[in-house]
């Protein structure tokens, strides 16, 4: 019927539905969107506010945990007593799993590995009322969450509890972590004239303020070390600068760019402590395992890791302080050579005793005190210590018997220690002196590479007792070039740039700075960093090498005929670290004169040349701590020039906090490795 | 006979006012739809900026060593500084690829890194009276991540922006 529309079928009522359900549906949608967003956002920032906490408990911790430390026994102070294997396996599986590619492989290899598996040992840090106090007031300035929520523990290295893994857990499961280490003497502060410097290699009229204890003003009238010496770089300690400003004009602010703190004498005996080798003994060097050679060679194979020591025998006396000429007890060089198409590194250790038509022997002696003759050779094999395979093989002569020796060590741990003890029955009593070690670095009258493959620690010293001239008296000559393996010439890295030559001069025979840009061999100019990365990027593709050059008294560089090339002096290169240590002989109290642990050139010894350009360097690429630096050359105006110049160049790979093995320390501990996540 | 429909004239007025009712509702409800939209993405972009702030944070805070050692390049949209972990450097860096991904590199190993449409940039501290990031300076490490600002979608100079300023703990 027309003007009726029938609705018994409730069209109006259906049409009504869906629209009212299409808006319902909108309007749900939207508001999904809407809480989903807040709530995205909300953990984004409930997860940021505990990422805070975790970072901040952390740091604060550490700050804690430094009044814990010190350096004779570490974090010994702490009690380590729970043991929670399941903690520290959901640690680990956590560190490596956020780790980037690289660092995966150091945390693994070179952290875990190294110092923390097989450890069960734990501290759960918030059973230390002091601590959670310390918490609490952070809490309540509103710095961090309620640390109740939090936990907070630590694991400490399997040797020496000198290192801990320290971690931070809050209740959403967010993690902050880090070691915690002591700062070694491989750490260098730099200062220079005019500022920071834009990076880390140094060039001429640098100045370096070198790890922490170093430099003094030289006393003699010889070139005195000047900010600004026109002559290569130079280091300088801290020592130098509290000279400085109580002995001359200069305002402080001419003296220490950056604001550097003035010390007190107080500060600076305090800095020698950790320079004394019975500290460095106690802290370090008796928590390591180390064999006497002799007893290595008694067996077939050593399986238990461990390092080298060789005690030898000597008639009480040794050089004098500024003999130049003494003999050498001990000769070490150290060549690569291929066994079954890999590299092995070979030490050689010969002395200065002839017996039975035998020469270059090494006098020991046994249990009973009778003279037994050695010469050792040590094979290290690929890639070098840490860890590594080593073969002894050896020869000793005695009453007319010539034995060879020979023994396997499984694993290696790179440190390796000269002793010179005194011979029975000699210098006994009342007065009775010791011995002066002395053992040479090459040959004299010949110019051979020392090669270092691995991370290693060699340190020569003497047994205690008074001796002639005061102490420390022990002395390291350096007759020719060490070099780290993986920046020598046996390797050839086919990522090398063309214009790339591990001899780290120019082609005018200056040493290559970083901040200059220099002509290569080939001609190419580049500036020194681009020269320096490709020597880093080796060092780190290969053996990461490393040497620690340890002495108590002095470390020195004689002249000797092979220097002389006719046209110039030779360069010498050094890879290692320089520390010359005290070791006070005679205990407490004692009215020896101690002397003062030096590295030094031999300049007077040189020969006159009337041109500079004659002059070889001296390089050294590492770390030095000794306290007093010699001037390397000197000037007359009648004879002209003699001794090396000196070219310092930054082992960058020593600015960490000091997480390796074996280097002294300077008393601090610091973070290295902080993570949140 | 009973008439069991409605008259036209009865439909059209009840179709009249339902579609006054719902123009009425689509008014509303398009108004607080916008307003809720905008206020999603507002929220949104702040959450995208704050994730990719957190990330960018969680690389800068590994950086170790000398303070100089902290490049920026010329563009701001690279850095690189060294990890120092047992001995060991890094030469790390971050590169800002596009507003979707940064690249993380360790030495020659690249990861890429997905970020959620934020542009990021690196600067540092001219001076301590200079605010302005700069390629070359001191520390604090400036992070700027700005995106889109949706109060103003069709002006592509107009953008939300967060800054971070980073102490990385090992960098001395």
């Amino acid at each position: 019927m027309t003007g009726v529309i029938d609705m018994k079928k409730g069209y109006a009522l259906v049409v009504s539905l869906i629209l009212l359900v299409a808006i319902m549906l909108f309007v749900s949608a939207i508001f999904i969107k809407a809480s989903n967003t807040v709530k995205r956002v909300s953990m984004t920032a409930v997860r940021l506010s505990e990422e805070e906490t975790a970072l901040k408990a952390l740091v604060i911790t550490a700050a804690y945990l430094r009044s814990k430390y010190d350096i004779i026994s570490g974090f010994s102070g702490l009690t380590f007593s729970s043991i929670d294997q399941q903690k520290y396996d959901s640690l680990k599986t956590f560190v490596l799993k956020t780790a980037g590619p690289e660092e995966r492989q150091i945390w693994e290899e070179d952290v875990f590995a190294r110092w923390f598996d097989g450890t069960t040992l734990m501290k759960d840090l918030k059973e230390d009322s002091e601590l959670v106090e310390i918490l609490e007031n952070a809490s309540e300035k509103g710095l961090i969450n309620d640390p109740q929520d939090l936990e907070i523990a630590c694991f400490p290295d399997r040797y020496s509890r000198r290192i801990l893994l320290l971690y931070v857990k809050t209740r959403k499961n967010v993690y902050s972590w880090a070691l915690l280490g002591p700062l070694t003497y491989g750490n260098f502060a730099v200062f220079l004239p005019n500022g920071l410097p834009i990076n880390t290699y140094y060039g001429d009229g640098e100045v370096i303020d070198g790890p922490a204890w170093f430099g003094y003003e030289d006393d003699n009238d010889h070139e005195s070390l000047g900010i600004g010496g026109n002559v290569g770089p130079r280091f300088y300690g801290r020592m130098y600068y509290y000279d400085l400003i109580n002995f001359s004009n200069l305002d402080e602010e001419e003296v220490f760019v950056g604001k550097q703190e003035q010390i007190t004498m107080e500060e600076v005996n305090k800095m020698k402590e950790p320079f004394e080798l019975e500290t460095y003994g106690e802290s370090i060097l008796n928590k390591v395992p180390i064999m006497n050679i002799n007893d290595i060679l008694s067996s077939s194979n050593v399986s238990t890791p461990t390092g080298i020591r060789l005690i030898y025998s000597k008639a009480p006396g040794g050089p004098d302080e500024d003999a130049t000429d003494a003999t050498n007890d001990i000769f070490v060089t150290s060549q690569i050579i291929t066994s079954d198409s890999t590299h092995v590194q070979l030490l050689e250790i010969r002395g200065n005793e002839s017996v039975d038509g035998y020469d270059n022997l090494i006098k020991v002696e046994d249990q009973d005190g009778n003279p037994v003759y050695w010469q050792y050779d040590i094979l290290v094999h690929y890639p070098g210590p840490p860890n590594c395979r080593v073969t002894v093989i050896a020869t000793s002569i005695k009453n007319d018997k010539v034995e060879t020796h020979m023994s396997n060590i499984e694993s290696f741990n790179g440190l390796f220690i000269i002793r010179a003890d005194k011979e029975r029955g000699k210098g006994q009593g009342a007065g009775g002196k010791s011995p002066n070690a002395q053992v040479a670095i090459g040959k004299e009258g010949e110019w051979i590479e020392n090669i270092f493959m691995g991370s290693w620690t060699m340190l020569v010293t003497s047994s205690g007792g008074p001796q002639d001239t005061g102490a420390p008296h022990d002395k390291i000559n350096i007759y020719s070039d060490i070099k780290y393996y993986s920046v020598s010439d046996i390797v050839d890295d086919p990522e090398d740039p063309e214009w790339f030559d591990t001899y780290p001069f120019d082609d005018e025979g200056n040493p290559i700075p970083d901040l200059d840009v220099v002509v290569t061999k080939n001609g190419t100019e580049v500036t020194g960093k681009q020269y320096w990365e490709v020597w880093y990027r080796r060092l780190r593709k290969y053996t990461n090498d490393h040497l620690d050059l340890i002495t108590t008294g002095k470390i020195s560089i004689p002249y000797h005929e092979a220097y002389n090339l006719g046209y110039k002096f030779r360069d010498l290169q050094i890879h290692a670290s320089i520390y010359a240590m005290y070791k006070d002989r005679e205990g407490p109290g004692s009215q020896s004169p101690q002397h003062t642990p030096t590295f030094i050139v031999d300049y007077e010894n040189f020969p006159w040349v009337s041109d500079e350009e004659k002059l070889g360097y001296r390089v050294v690429f590492g770390s030095i701590a000794v306290e007093e630096m010699t001037p390397t050359w000197q000037f007359s105006w009648w004879w002209g020039y003699s001794g090396l110049k000196e070219f310092n160049s930054f082992d960058k790979r020593l600015y960490t906090y000091g997480l390796s093995e074996f280097s002294p320390e300077t008393g601090l501990i610091s973070l290295e490795g902080i993570r949140v996540r | 006979m009973k008439n069991k429909g409605f008259t036209i004239t009865e439909v059209i007025i009840v179709m009249v006012i339902f579609s006054i009712f719902v123009l009425g509702m689509i008014y509303l409800l398009n108004t607080y739809i916008s307003r809720v939209d905008r206020n999603i993405k507002i929220l949104d972009a702040i959450n995208r900026m704050t994730q990719a702030g957190e990330l960018v944070t969680q690389y800068l805070i590994k950086a170790t060593g000398n303070a100089t050692s902290i490049e920026i390049s010329d563009s701001g949209t690279e850095i690189t500084f060294n990890i120092t972990l047992a001995g060991n450097i890094i030469s790390a860096k971050l590169t800002v690829i596009n507003n979707k991904l940064i690249k993380y590199s360790e030495d020659d190993q690249v990861v890429d890194v997905p970020i959620d449409d934020v542009n990021i940039r690196f600067g540092l501290t001219k001076s301590p009276t200079d605010t302005e990031p700069s390629t070359s300076g001191r520390l604090p490490i400036i992070v700027t991540i700005s995106t889109a600002n949706p109060f103003n979608p069709f002006d592509v100079d107009s953008s939300l922006k967060v800054e971070y300023k980073l102490y990385p703990p090992g960098i001395r």
